[in-house]
């Protein structure tokens, strides 16, 4: 009670101040009024009462002084009146002031920006209960980068179960299966994309509903009632956010569903986010159908177990089981750590962009260290003087502290105006790249605001106590005398300046050459030729409802599927203008790899097949489910053979086209035409040879591929490509329609051109092009600013040395030749420096923006190249010595007479 | 008139409270109230009085509002509080004790010990 009285008392003080000080004042007159009005009547001269009085009183502004004191408002006082002086000392210099304060506040806000996004996306704990045990397994190859999907192969439901009878290391294993289902409400139907999860899925990973409940054991009985989780996104829209949503029935696949669950917002951090879950029941038919590929495996570790002791495990177990039935064409399992696998290949990009960051953050507080640390200089005189005026040391700390915060608050207020527009930016740019998981749950992350600004903070307080340290150090008669009689500028200060120019320019310089190697490679990619014609070519998805047309199994035909491919084909070729229509299982530069152990017949089987793992990946290909025109539409060259006829139909003998990467591959010294492979059981016959093009990204050089015709290996999925003929356009509208007049219920997804598909493919290296470029045109203007601000100063303090030298005699070409010596040699050291760093960074980039070694290989080498070096540290030379002329040209006009009589 | 005493260290704050329980002064006042009490036998340093009633009102034992003076100008009157008159009470016992403690150890006579 007391303490808050007298806080209160305190507070009311501090806000009144200027109240106190008058009432104090009023006061204390008052006394003396009265006091001098005694002495008047005790008969004395009314102006002599008042002398009398006034010096009876004793110190007035002692009083007030001790007055003060006693409400404990003194200190403020103080600090109000450093405060006053250090914005004032802000103002009169606007110059330092406008560079400084927003070269921080960018380093500020971009730093903030940039580690957010690398909060939010890595370092935040996936939402599942105790995430670090969840492994996605994979069918595949640990030879494989671990974490890049599209090296892997889906599981099959049979070695799914045969995984958890055969292992120990996981508490539980469960699975889900994408499927597109068809969601009736209302006499409106939309294809949603949902997913069928076997038992022991929410389970597994621990998350609970957030209404209702999840799956449970009985929903997985093949007898049960139909029931169906929804997600988040789909209660919001669809039901409006309604908590009676519980109970409801909705028709999935024309088959009624009640909805007993809703799962909390970000529940499953994935790019690609399923709207509802349904219980999948496994028969012992889909369990031995060794050919039922496509189901994604989870599993839990037990407490205490690494993935990498599962890993082993499961190698083992692998072995065992190929072993005991040959016929699986089992290949082994991968367990990749589930952060691991959300994040892939991302977080290159965002330790790319931090470093960036941080050295753009570097380079901000070399700037304004080396600006804090010139004005320190100056103002050693005035510190020496208070000194020789009896200031205290206190007192000085006091008030460059508070010099030093006032700047930081200014840089930290800007700076989180700067995070916040980065951050917003960044959010823009980020999910066009289509890799980073999470980005829903990025915001400006305060705590990381908060100590790029205590280190800012630290380093402009350091800086700001300089003169401190050196009016300490000196005797403030020598300062005053140094000062006074003009000496030329210390050497260990300068000293530091160079310092400074030299880090500068390496940091600068780094970033530059990263910036110039990352568009460099970036253009180089745009004009690689992708081996096919994108212009004129409309692409689109169509997911097959499988209630319409029936479930897809691998080499299982389903005559409503082909009919349904082939009226399509039909219907779009029908349109005007219209060349040809290709089908496939995937778009070149949009698919992933599906590389499988290649079999051609009186050749012996690759050896690792035989011990059921490891077929490296020279023995393996990539294989793709294609229609007669998909050639045609893509205008891919024919090598040799010939094309697939609409007569390699499904009575007729099983063919394949391969393109040279294959031939070159596997019948190096032979003709492929008339060769029998086996690929994925599939035993075709190659008929023709194609020409390579990029199928995979156009910074990797083609792998073997082998086509298959559409007509005997039913495909799972459709992509559609239209190509116009020349001259004519096809409108996206027209598709669409034609489509959905022929069934309602298809829906047309990523219509789009192929030149579209094509610089989405370079879509993440597009992005760090940019983003390392834009911070390295920061990071020069950043430099530019610092070289001119070290080497103007350098010349105002040596003016002095060049009037003497002058007046001795020195040629004016000697000063110029001086000044830019100087620079010259800051300079090349930086180069050095600058190069060596790029040099390690830049080979860390180049295996940052390739996925895998293999693409790396492909370019990376010619990637480094010198070119880039030299010409960028040419340009950043140029920047330092137009930034040291103008300070060496005002030392040429040095006029000794003025110099020496200066101060 | 004798020659007056220089004021005890630390009693300055008991004197002041003693002075405005006897009904609300301004500064001046007091200053000539305790002069009056105490015969004129004590000297006050006028500029300390002040400190010291700042100190007060900020402990919270006295608190203070404007109003006219004898011959009608602004002045400051200070008066006890609650709080104020309560130390002031152990203030004074204490003191009291105090007093007679040192007294008697000062009385003491060779015989007595």
């Amino acid at each position: 009670m007391k303490l808050w009285s007298r806080t209160r008392n305190w507070l009311r003080d501090v806000f009144r101040l200027s109240h106190l000080e008058g009432e104090m004042d009023a006061e204390l007159n008052a006394h003396i009024d009265a006091f001098a009005a005694d002495l008047i009547r005790n008969g004395l001269a009314p102006q002599e009462a008042r002398r009398r009085a006034r010096i009876e009183f004793g110190s007035i502004e002692q009083a007030k002084a001790d007055c003060r004191t006693a409400r404990g408002i003194n200190t403020v006082e103080t600090i109000l009146q450093d405060l006053r002086y250090a914005l004032r000392l802000q103002c009169r210099s606007w110059g330092f002031t406008a560079v400084s304060v927003p070269t921080l506040a960018l380093g500020i806000g971009a730093t903030t920006a940039i580690f957010s996004v690398v909060k939010a996306v890595i370092l935040t704990p996936l939402p599942f209960r105790q995430p670090e045990n969840l492994v996605n397994l994979w069918e595949g190859h640990e030879h494989y980068h671990r974490g890049d999907r599209a090296y892997f192969s889906s599981a099959r439901p049979g070695t799914l179960f045969d995984w958890r009878v055969q292992t120990q290391s996981f508490e539980s294993i469960t699975a889900y299966r994408w499927r597109p289902r068809l969601l009736t409400n209302n006499q409106q139907s939309e294809l949603v994309s949902a997913q069928d999860v076997y038992d022991q899925f929410f389970e597994t990973l621990g998350t609970p509903a957030l209404l209702g409940r999840t799956l449970q054991a009985g929903d997985y009985e093949p007898t049960a009632a139909h029931v169906v989780v929804i997600s988040n996104a789909m209660w919001l829209q669809r039901f409006g956010g309604d908590r009676a949503v519980i109970g409801q029935r909705i028709s999935l696949d024309r088959e009624p569903y009640e909805i007993v669950g809703v799962m909390p917002a970000g529940f499953y951090p994935a790019p690609d986010y399923p709207a509802l879950w349904t219980a999948h029941w496994a028969d012992q038919g889909e369990k031995d159908n060794r050919n039922l590929w496509g189901v994604f495996a989870l599993a839990r570790l037990k407490p205490g177990v690494t993935w990498q002791r599962a890993q082993t495990e499961l190698d083992v177990a692998s072995a065992r089981m190929s072993q005991d039935h040959p016929t699986l064409e089992s290949v082994g399992g991968v367990v990749v750590p589930m952060d691991a696998q959300l994040i892939g290949s991302s977080w290159k990009l965002l330790l790319l962009l931090a470093g960036g960051v941080t050295l753009l953050q570097l380079l901000a507080c070399v700037n304004v260290a080396n600006l804090l640390l010139a004005r320190a200089v100056d103002r050693e005189r005035e510190f020496a003087i208070r000194t020789a005026l009896g200031a205290g040391r206190g007192r000085l700390v006091l008030q460059l502290f508070t010099e030093g915060v006032v700047f930081a608050v200014a840089a930290g207020a800007l700076g989180i105006g700067v995070a916040s527009a980065g951050t917003r930016g960044l959010l823009t740019v980020l999910p066009k790249a289509e890799i980073l998981p999470r980005l829903d749950s990025v915001k400006v992350d305060f705590a990381e605001f908060g100590f790029v600004c205590a280190l800012t903070l630290l380093v402009s307080l350091f800086f700001s106590l300089m003169p401190l340290f050196h009016a300490s150090k000196t005797r403030p008669h020598d300062a005053l005398k140094s000062a006074g009689r003009g000496f030329s500028a210390g050497r260990s200060k300068r000293r530091l300046g160079q310092i400074f120019v030299v880090s500068e320019f390496t940091f600068s310089l780094v970033l530059l050459i990263l910036g110039v190697l990352l568009v460099q490679s970036f253009i180089k990619l745009q004009r690689v030729d992708p081996g096919f014609d994108a212009n004129n070519l409309l692409v689109f998805h169509i997911p097959v409802p499988e209630v319409n047309y029936g479930k897809y199994t691998y080499g299982e035909r389903d005559t409503r599927r082909e009919q349904l491919y082939e009226h399509l084909e039909r219907l779009l070729n029908d349109l005007p203008g219209v060349e040809s229509v290709g089908f496939a299982a995937g778009l070149p530069l949009k698919q992933g790899l599906s590389p499988s152990p290649v079999l051609i017949t009186g050749r012996e089987p690759p050896p690792e097949l035989a011990k059921g793992k490891d077929v490296p990946l020279q023995a393996q290909t990539s294989t793709r489910m294609v229609n007669p025109q998909y050639f045609h539409a893509l205008r891919v060259r024919l090598m040799s053979g010939r094309f697939f006829e609409e007569g390699d139909n499904a009575d007729a003998a099983k063919v394949a086209v391969v393109n040279q990467a294959f031939a070159r591959r596997f019948f190096p010294n032979e003709d492929p035409i008339g060769k029998e492979v086996t690929v994925w059981f599939a035993k075709t016959a190659i008929v023709g040879v194609v020409a390579d093009f990029k199928a995979n990204a156009l910074d990797q050089n083609p792998l073997p591929e082998i086509f298959w015709s559409i007509r005997q290996w039913p495909s799972p999925n459709a992509w559609i490509m239209v190509r116009a003929k020349s001259g004519s356009s096809v409108f996206a509208g027209t598709l669409r329609q034609k489509i959905q007049d022929y069934d309602s219920d298809l829906p047309v997804q990523e219509l789009q051109s192929m030149t579209d598909v094509i610089a989405k493919s370079l879509g993440l290296k597009r992005l760090s092009a940019t983003l390392i470029g834009s911070v390295a045109v920061l990071a020069i203007l950043l430099a530019g600013a610092g070289i001119y601000s070290v080497m103007s100063y350098s010349v105002s303090q040596r003016t002095k040395e060049m009037g003497i030298r002058i007046a001795f005699g020195a040629n004016r070409q000697d000063v110029f030749a001086l000044i830019m010596g100087e620079t010259f040699r800051l300079v090349i050291l930086g180069c050095m420096l600058g190069g060596a760093a790029a040099l390690v960074a830049g080979h860390l980039a180049t295996h940052t923006v390739y996925i895998s070694p293999e693409q790396a290989s492909s370019l990376s080498q010619d990637n480094l190249s010198p070119a880039a070096f030299i010409l960028s540290s040419l340009f950043l030379f140029g920047i330092a010595i137009c930034a040291s002329l103008a300070p060496a040209r005002r030392a040429l006009l040095v006029d000794p007479v003025v110099a020496l009589q200066d101060e | 008139m004798g020659k007056q005493l220089d004021l005890l260290h630390g009693t300055l704050d008991m004197l002041i409270l003693k002075a405005v329980s006897l009904g609300p002064l301004h500064g001046y006042g007091i200053l000539l109230r305790i002069q009056q009490i105490s015969k004129e036998r004590l000297e006050i340093q006028q500029g300390s009085l002040y400190p010291a009633l700042y100190r007060l009102e900020h402990q919270g034992w006295i608190a203070s509002e404007w109003g006219d003076s004898e011959n009608k100008r602004k002045a400051k009157y200070y008066r006890l509080t609650a709080a104020g008159k309560r130390r002031f009470q152990s203030e004074t016992e204490k003191w009291n004790r105090m007093a007679d403690v040192i007294a008697g150890i000062l009385r003491a006579t060779a015989e007595e010990l």
